[in-house]
């Protein structure tokens, strides 16, 4: 039987994030499984208000903050979680993840801090859908 | 714990085939129960995408999960998700698993 030992929670500090994680955590305690919590500092689109490097500067603060904030929360429930912080890339880099860590399971919100307020599905949690190599469940 | 439903829209097979699904569902109830789980078998006529967001949306079904496979039996081999798995993860207001 396949059990979920390995859940990557992808979290980027917006409420359906939230919803994820206290899924994930549900989960943790019915399978005992290991968390692994994971914010991408998002380095493909062009950027042209700020200067670059301050504006990826900004993002790593705010991904080490929404990072510690989740795992103060899990510590509470009595859980521990592995932290990553990569950059590049949101999509690939969490396929990367997938491969390196042997996760089973990504738990993701239906839609993210994405500008468009999107009615269905976000398209970071689209697209982990369609090409992730291993089961996804969509938080709602 | 709620039952499990095993549900086995129509969309591809016609209506004169029951015996094909009625044997899938009997199928499904035996695995299930090796495994101590309490199966309820459900067969729902339409198109498989909106019928199964539309019976998971339902309140009075009290559903918390949907679970699909990631492909399903069409022929034309979509690279990534089937199509069905696909209307059902976008329409769905419960959380769906997508097993791949």
């Amino acid at each position: 039987m396949t059990s979920f030992k390995n859940i990557l929670v992808p979290i980027d500090g917006s409420i359906y994030s939230k919803k994820s994680l206290e899924r994930a955590s549900e989960f943790v305690d019915a399978f005992g499984s290991c968390l692994i919590l994971i914010y991408v500092v998002e380095k493909s689109i062009p950027i042209n208000l700020l200067d670059r490097k301050e504006y990826l500067e900004i993002l790593r603060k705010f991904g080490t903050n929404v990072l510690e904030k989740a795992n103060k929360k899990l510590s509470k429930k009595g859980i521990t979680a592995k932290i990553l912080l990569k950059e590049g890339n949101i999509v690939n880099e969490i396929e990367k993840t997938v491969k390196k860590e042997k996760c089973d399971l990504i738990v993701v919100g239906n839609k993210g801090l994405g500008s468009v307020s999107r009615l269905i599905l976000g398209s970071v949690s689209n697209k982990i859908s369609q090409s992730s190599s291993c089961s996804v469940l969509i938080v709602k | 714990m709620p039952g499990i439903y095993a549900i086995h829209p129509l969309g591809f097979l016609d209506f004169n085939s029951m015996t094909e699904i009625k044997k899938l569902l009997s199928e499904a109830k035996v695995r299930a129960a090796k495994k101590g789980i309490d199966l309820t078998g459900k067969a729902i006529a339409g198109d498989p995408g909106y019928d199964i967001a539309r019976f998971a949306n339902n309140p009075k079904n009290k559903i918390d999960m949907v679970v699909v496979g990631a492909r399903g039996r069409s022929s034309a081999k979509e690279i990534f998700l089937g199509s069905v798995s696909n209307y059902v993860l976008h329409k769905s207001k419960k959380p769906v698993l997508v097993v791949k």
